[in-house]
């Protein structure tokens, strides 16, 4: 209707604000000088080698990614058992039970972080590994249960009734009819537990130990000893895998919605 | 479903939170009420001493400034965003939740190199020929409310553009035939619409802006300590288990006392109703 | 020479579909005047364009002597009720009422007065304090009536205010808003597709179809002697003949003109009588089908070429299978050149 001249103004400035920081890492990494200036010096790669270099990034990466794949799987597993639990057999716990298992989301990251290393390090002893495990589990938790949680409650329980008269047990009717319909929560909240996990840093920082770093935090040791462009290019790829893995994950999530919508004969 | 099947189902979950959090919650934070016997004693340690005090004011101070600058660059900016057609509103949209995938140090270190001492602005300013000596903008209180304002505008942006997506036309519409320019418009129809997101994103930012530790540690340095970065110092660094206890004691009142008073104010407004009507 | 004029008003969004084209209108000072039509007519457009809330490709409004064409909404002083009510979520019947009132800056104790006033003709008294979530939909209506009247706008325009009702309500509102639009004297202009409620309260009333006036005249008028087809057969014509037709069935035809291309006549003036009675101006057929209807009976006869619907409300009844005769007198015919 009206154009506010001066919302338009304050949006398009606040845009900007969102993006110029990360626009500039990507455009001084590029730069064939040492630190971070512009305009660019000239143009190089050399950042992006270094980072490839670093034995640290490169460690640390690895842990991350198989960190999150493992608590995410393993989160989405969780997630599922509860859900199902919740929502076929409601009681008058079930709400505090919910708010339980959402609790993790509310307390700050870092005191958690905290507790764990005191109770499950310290006085529990327990691997650093398997603690890291544990915590990210822990943190990635309340989204899958969440999010299957709400889905859950839409699918309508009569297709597991169907699928029961012409023959199936009630976990093979689960498993063929529910299952199917589950799959994009299923895949949103692994999207939102991987990332979760992998940017995580308060409770990767103090479960960390040698050898056992994620990569949060070794880009933050970097960065205290070196104030070069090799973190802007790591940050860079880094991006680029978001982009990439949220672009893998929204293609099946339609590929799902395509093969739905033939099914139903629309 | 069975009962056994039920309780089968549940128990891990239960278990997972139990061990992981539960029980190292009370492990942690029981020592600190006693000394050996029930005491306070620590608390009032904590809230005597003045290096405490001036990080928990200042995490509070902090918090409450982002907080309130989200709100009100939030407000026009996703105001602006709601009133685009759909196309060009989801991409926008989605380009804003970009920054929320990238991990805290990445946005962390875009400020460093921007308000460094080396950073692109004083590079800028020198070159020009403003100032002679670098400016002091890393490592101040200034630094850490603009890394938090960036953490979280995102979040804010995404819960009020879909709130304000809910705002009928037609109310707009009512506004504008009854005499109201598009500014008053704004301010007397569109914000109060607003308020539940407000409330909702608000207690959002002011939790994590409070709870923070990579974005205080980056940009505010040990200098200017906020209570995360705290509490970091206390059990890593000097291994003070009690005053970390407390600290995490404190942190979580305030997280959970935000989500108290949000609910409160939010069954107070939801009398008068919100919806379209 | 109207107190409000649109004249060649122009509304399309790609130079080639045009929603509402060269359309011109009068609205005359104190009128209840309706827009009339089937959904997608362009009598929503219509009354937006005259509210200012879209912008017309083309065309000129004027009201009063003043040019309000490329004026904004919030400066045109118009009164509009929409479909939905509109009401504010978060304010108070009051407040919801006062809010025009308070941008005009004017000072506490006349506000009071005026909204104390209006809530009193639009019969919502008790209620100021109380938030739209908590009023019934009838409540609702007669809220955003007030809040649109309070400002003393130069003219109320209703956009199917009475749409969200259950029927009974609805005939109560109508005439409210008959009543008070009198009472304050202040031209309207009103949206509905309801035939029953535009004519029962309108002074005059806008045929609209495919973004065209087709007649703009009084209710009884448009009743009588409607334009087109299309507006014959909403205000209840049936029995349509060609002048072809019309001459075999030895229908009087004297009344056409020079462009008539058809004639109707209503089911009620059609006389009905028995075999005998035949004589100059009438017709031979059978009756197909009959109906009660209550009051009356209504009758399908088969005549040469068409069958004719008739409605008889004399004692008289005949049944299915007899000749009888049909009349159709000259001054109930209507002549239609569309």
């Amino acid at each position: 209707m009206y154009k506010h001249r001066l919302i338009t103004i304050i949006a398009w400035v606040t845009l900007v604000f969102i993006f110029l920081p990360l626009l500039l890492i990507v455009i001084t990494s590029f730069n064939s000088a040492d630190t971070i200036t512009l305009p660019l010096e000239g143009f190089s790669l050399q950042w992006f080698v270094k980072v490839f270099k670093s034995r640290s990034l490169v460690q640390s990466f690895k842990n991350s990614l198989v960190l999150a794949l493992v608590s995410s799987s393993i989160g989405i597993v969780f997630g599922l058992f509860t859900s199902v639990a919740l929502v076929k057999r409601p009681g008058k716990f079930s709400n505090l039970l919910l708010s339980l298992f959402l609790s993790p989301s509310l307390i700050p990251g870092i005191v958690i972080g905290y507790v764990l290393f005191r109770f499950l390090v310290v006085q529990l002893q327990l691997p650093l590994t398997f603690s890291l495990i544990l915590g990210h589990l822990l943190v990635v938790m309340p989204y899958s249960v969440r999010i299957i949680c709400a889905s859950l409650k839409n699918i309508d329980e009569s297709m597991e009734e169907a699928a029961r008269t012409l023959g199936c047990t009630s976990s093979m009717a689960f498993v063929k009819v529910v299952l199917p319909n589950l799959r994009p929560a299923i895949i949103s909240a692994f999207m939102l537990s991987f990332i979760n996990s992998f940017n995580n840093i308060p409770v990767s920082m103090y479960l960390k130990g040698p050898g056992m770093n994620t990569l949060p935090y070794a880009m933050m040791n970097h960065i205290e000893y070196n104030y070069d462009p090799t973190v802007s290019a790591l940050s860079v790829m880094l991006m680029g895998m978001t982009l990439l893995f949220m672009f893998v994950m929204d293609r099946s999530m339609s590929a799902q919605r395509q093969k739905s919508k033939t099914v139903c004969g629309e | 479903m069975t009962k056994s099947r039920y309780l089968v189902s549940l128990g891990p979950c239960i278990l997972l939170v139990a061990v992981c959090l539960l029980i190292p919650l009370v492990f942690t934070i029981l020592p600190s009420f006693f000394t050996p016997g029930f005491s306070l004693s620590y608390y009032t340690q904590f809230f005597t001493d003045s290096f405490s005090t001036s990080i928990l004011f200042r995490s509070l101070r902090l918090s409450f400034i982002t907080t309130l600058i989200c709100i009100v660059i939030g407000l026009p900016t996703s105001y602006y965003i709601s009133l685009l057609k759909e196309k060009k509103r989801r991409i926008i949209l989605s380009l804003t939740l970009f920054p929320l995938l990238t991990n805290a140090v990445v946005r962390g270190f875009a400020w460093i190199s921007i308000l460094g001492k080396n950073g692109l602005i004083n590079q800028f300013l020198q070159k020009i020929g403003l100032i002679d000596m670098p400016l002091k903008l890393l490592y101040t209180d200034f630094a850490i409310v603009i890394g938090s304002v960036y953490l979280f505008l995102p979040v804010m942006l995404s819960t009020l553009t879909s709130v304000m997506e809910g705002i009928g036309d037609d109310v707009v519409e009512a506004a504008y035939s009854l005499g109201a320019p598009p500014t008053a418009t704004f301010f007397k129809v569109i914000v109060p619409l607003s308020f539940s997101g407000v409330l909702v994103a608000g207690v959002m930012v002011f939790a994590g802006t409070i709870s923070a530790y990579t974005t205080p540690t980056l940009l505010g340095g040990n200098q200017n300590m906020m209570l995360a970065t705290l509490l970091y110092q206390q059990s890593n660094t000097l291994s003070n288990w009690t005053t970390s206890a407390v600290i995490a004691f404190i942190m979580i009142l305030i997280s959970l006392g935000m989500m108290k008073i949000f609910n409160i104010i939010a069954s107070k407004v939801d009398k008068r109703g919100e919806g379209n009507v | 020479m109207g107190f409000g004029e649109l004249r060649h008003i122009d509304v399309s969004y790609d130079k080639k579909n045009f929603i509402l084209q060269d359309l011109s209108l009068d609205i005359n000072k104190g009128e209840l005047l309706s827009l009339l039509g089937p959904s997608g007519c362009g009598k929503t457009t219509t009354l937006r364009v005259i509210a200012g809330l879209i912008e017309a490709s083309a065309g000129t409004f004027v009201l009063d002597g003043v040019d309000m064409t490329h004026t904004p909404v919030h400066k045109r002083d118009f009164g509009m009720v929409f479909q939905s009510y509109a009401l504010f979520p978060h304010l108070t019947v009051y407040e919801n009422i006062a809010f025009g009132l308070r941008l005009r800056k004017l000072d506490e104790a006349t506000i009071k007065k005026q909204v104390g006033k209006i809530v009193d003709i639009c019969d919502i008294a008790g209620f100021e304090k109380r938030f739209p979530k908590q009023l019934s939909g009838g409540q609702r209506q007669r809220v955003a009536l007030a809040r649109a009247l309070v400002i003393e706008p130069k003219l109320l325009l209703l956009d199917e205010p009475l749409s969200n009702l259950d029927a009974q309500l609805r005939l109560q509102m109508r005439t409210s808003i008959k009543r008070i639009q009198q009472e304050l004297g202040i031209s309207t202009v009103f949206v509905t597709h309801d035939q029953e409620e535009c004519f029962s309260i309108s002074d005059r009333v806008a045929i609209m179809q495919k973004g065209k006036i087709e007649q703009c005249d009084s209710p009884e008028r448009i009743y009588s002697r409607p334009a087109t087809q299309m507006i014959a057969r909403f205000v209840g014509f049936k029995n349509f003949f060609t002048i072809e037709q019309a001459n075999q069935l030895r229908i009087a035809t004297d009344g056409a003109g020079q462009d008539t291309k058809m004639l109707c006549i209503r089911p009620e003036d059609i006389v009905l009588g028995a075999k005998e009675s035949s004589g100059l101006n009438s017709t031979v057929g059978t009756v197909e089908v009959r109906t009660y209807l209550g009051k009356a009976y209504q009758y399908e006869v088969k005549i040469p070429q068409a069958t004719v619907t008739v409605v008889n409300s004399e004692e008289t009844v005949f049944g299915v299978g007899e000749i009888v005769t049909l009349a159709f007198p000259r001054e109930k015919l209507v002549f239609l050149s569309r």
